[in-house]
């Protein structure tokens, strides 16, 4: 079953009501690096030094943070995805492609940073674990993603890219809950249980970085998807 | 007296990495829509 393309219209009112809503871009904007540079004050000015792995330890905020906004990520590429299979409606695959990519914009982000943060904390790079592992497939999906959009088939990307999110996003709950497949004593990612053994002042500032994140997760996807609209505006003209 | 090991180095490039990738993609969404506004205003 093709795409259906939606009928002019509705897609012109949805760029305009995009266009529209770029007004309050500054407002959300200042809004969340308010929050970014809260939490930035928080992180390096207020809370102290972790005993143990010293100041490497911070990458903590901003590592955990970055992960529940690929997974915020994931739930709107799946939304999206399973919109787009119900309706066939391009908007929807716009969406979905803008979820997609600040997934895979934060999910390098913890890449990177937990490689960081591993080899100084425990001298190894990557270890071949359940969380790191599940991971690393998140990110590969991530990845895939986008090589589908450029290199598939263009009157199947839609369809392809709706099938590929959704699996993108089943693969969520396995990272999640794969840190509970081995003991702690058999793998280095930590095994996180609510706010076991952190400080009050480690909590708020944990808090303060997640907020933040997500809140930029969110804005990133918003100003992507307005994109994604004028282009398939100019597109059906 | 028990002294907190020096992995500022660590810490200085995870954020830089971190930061440089945000920036990178927001950008990039910049130049997207500019060459969009652009695109608009000669039809």
């Amino acid at each position: 079953m093709s795409s259906v393309e939606p009928s002019a219209s509705p897609v012109v009112a949805s760029a305009s009501a995009a266009s529209r809503w770029g007004r309050w871009d500054s407002v959300l904007i200042s809004l969340v690096a308010a929050a970014i540079l809260y939490s930035n004050y928080l992180i390096f000015l207020v809370v102290p030094n972790e005993r143990l792995m010293g100041p490497v330890q911070r990458i903590f905020y901003f590592h955990v943070g970055s992960a529940i906004a690929g997974y915020c990520a994931s739930g709107v590429m799946l939304v999206a995805a399973l919109a787009y299979l119900a309706t066939r409606d391009r908007r929807a695959d716009v969406v979905m492609e803008a979820g997609a990519e600040a997934g895979l914009v934060f999910s390098t982000i913890v890449m990177a940073t937990g490689m960081i943060w591993g080899h100084s904390a425990w001298n190894t790079w990557f270890r071949f674990e359940p969380r790191l592992v599940t991971f690393l497939l998140l990110w590969l999906i991530f990845i895939s993603f986008k090589v589908l959009r450029y290199f598939g088939d263009p009157a199947r990307i839609p369809l392809h890219s709706a099938v590929l999110g959704i699996l993108g996003a089943l693969t969520v709950p396995l990272v999640v809950f794969s840190i509970h497949l081995l003991p702690q004593s058999q793998q280095l990612h930590p095994q996180v249980v609510g706010n076991r053994g952190l400080a009050p002042e480690f909590q708020y500032a944990m808090f303060v970085a997640m907020a933040s994140i997500v809140a930029l997760t969110f804005l990133l996807i918003w100003l992507r998807t307005r994109i994604g609209f004028l282009e398939l505006q100019k597109e059906l003209r | 007296m028990e002294t907190v090991p020096n992995t500022f180095p660590s810490l200085f490039w995870g954020y830089t990495i971190l930061w440089v990738v945000l920036c990178v993609y927001i950008f990039s969404l910049g130049r997207r829509l500019r060459k969009l506004e652009r695109d608009e205003h000669k039809q």
